[in-house]
């Protein structure tokens, strides 16, 4: 699954650390799924949309 | 001056941590050695891995101090349950003699601690960021399904006439596989 994780990210101009810390989970996986290795759960997922103020399908969407 | 920079607080005490549990491991192998003559009747085994799960309680007992919030109250339920397994091993090494037909209820002595470290376990894996649950889960579940099947694969080659092996070694090859496991999880996500 891709994501626009990075993008918004950074124009917030957030570390991984920053984003970590308000998603409450480890900057590994911030990484993980930046770099599309790891799926977030739904319930993470909802949680970095609420954050960005989108939907989720605005950041997370299939090939 | 180099030695002040490299050394923080923080590092100083992981130094010391590892000081006290190399000491501690040492001590315990030769105790060890002392005690049940291991080295000659070839029971490295027990010499050598009994002693490292101590060592390891001592070095995170001292860590403690500069653990997380977080990590700390697990580690405290782990080492509080370690010490009553420990405890309850001996007590029931100690009075297994005696003359009672409730003798073997002497068993559950280090059973109890035995599940309350299980539940703290999986507390603490359940409070983990859901990335490391996954890798953590994934390991478990490699270490135990492979553990399984190589005890069940021996069998067969113990039966073709394979060296006896002790039972205890399938508790250190659990935890050679869930470590293995955890590498190739780690990998894959990271």
């Amino acid at each position: 699954m891709k994501n626009r994780l990075r993008e918004l990210r950074a124009a917030k101009e957030w570390s991984q650390s920053d984003l970590a810390d308000k998603l409450d989970v480890s900057r590994q996986t911030v990484n993980a799924i930046e770099t599309e290795k790891y799926d977030p759960s739904l319930p993470l997922a909802f949680k970095a949309a609420r954050l960005f103020k989108l939907s989720i399908e605005e950041i997370f969407f299939d090939k | 001056m180099l030695y002040t920079a490299v050394m923080n607080s923080k590092t100083k005490w992981y130094c010391w941590s590892a000081v006290a549990g190399l000491a501690t491991y040492v001590l315990l192998a030769f105790e060890m050695n002392r005690e049940l003559d291991c080295w000659a009747k070839k029971d490295y085994a027990t010499m050598f891995f009994f002693p490292l799960g101590i060592a390891v309680l001592v070095s995170a007992a001292i860590n403690l101090k500069v653990t997380p919030p977080k990590v700390k109250k697990y580690t405290k339920r782990m080492l509080l349950g370690m010490v009553a397994y420990i405890l309850g091993i001996d007590l029931a090494n100690h009075i297994h003699a005696l003359p009672s037909p409730y003798k073997y209820l002497l068993v559950l002595l280090p059973i109890l601690p035995l599940i309350y470290i299980c539940f703290t376990i999986i507390g603490y894996i359940t409070e983990l960021d859901e990335m490391l649950r996954k890798i953590y889960m994934e390991a478990m579940a490699f270490s135990g399904i492979a553990t399984g099947f190589t005890c069940f694969t021996y069998l067969f080659f113990r039966d073709m006439g394979a060296p006896e092996f002790r039972a205890e070694w399938a508790y250190y090859m659990m935890w050679a596989y869930f470590l293995i496991g955890k590498f190739f999880s780690c990998r894959r996500y990271k």
